[in-house]
């Protein structure tokens, strides 16, 4: 429930940035040695972009709690129970979107649509749904 | 749900920041509490109860409308 109480929250949010830091730098090396096409420059732009954003989160609930977003707080791992609420109506918005839009992405592969783009656009959706519900239940609440 | 935390943080001149952070939460969830966009979890309406020294039911009514 607490926003401003700092709680022994932040060691696992340290680590598991550092853990996203090994995990992005691994898997960029290993998809530019292995995969087809870009997919290493945007395994690591995308797992960058998380890393930074998280930095920024930490940085922004650390320094100034009070003017943190609901994002902030809970990327940065100190949500209060409003923000924890928002959190879980936006992930289960993401697994109620996940399945049509899977089946969409399936029966596109079943007709011979090329595996890499419609991979990308499904990625892409869920990542727009999330986003958007997240945003919609934080309006709402 | 409506609700008289406004009216008694308003009383006891109280900002929503102060009064969040007295009960541990943003300020944010203060204003969607007093605005009834967000009904608290039992614990921190207990806690905003005992804030003001009253009860759960004195302070949260049903919106039967």
């Amino acid at each position: 429930m607490s926003t401003t109480t700092k709680k022994n929250t932040r060691a696992p949010l340290v680590m598991g940035l550092a853990l996203a830091t090994v995990v992005t730098v691994t898997g960029w090396l290993a998809l530019r040695e292995f995969a087809p096409g870009n997919m290493g420059t945007g395994f690591l732009v995308g797992g960058g972009a998380v890393i930074v954003l998280g930095v920024i989160a930490l940085a922004r609930t650390t320094r100034h709690p009070e003017r943190a977003s609901t994002a902030e707080r809970t990327l940065g791992g100190v949500p209060d129970e409003r923000d924890a609420s928002v959190l879980r109506t936006a992930l289960a918005t993401l697994g109620g979107i996940s399945f049509p839009l899977t089946a969409a992405a399936a029966i596109a592969l079943a007709v011979g649509a090329p595996t890499s783009p419609v991979i990308a656009i499904l990625l892409w959706a869920e990542l727009l749904g999330f986003v958007t519900a997240f945003y919609v239940a934080n309006r709402r609440s | 749900m409506k609700n008289d935390v406004r009216e008694l943080r308003e009383a006891a001149g109280l900002s929503q920041s102060a009064l969040g952070t007295a009960l541990g939460v943003s300020r944010q969830t203060i204003n969607s509490i007093e605005s009834g966009r967000y009904d608290p979890s039992l614990p921190l309406a207990i806690a905003i109860a005992r804030h003001f020294s009253t009860t759960i039911e004195e302070m949260f009514h049903v919106d039967d409308h």
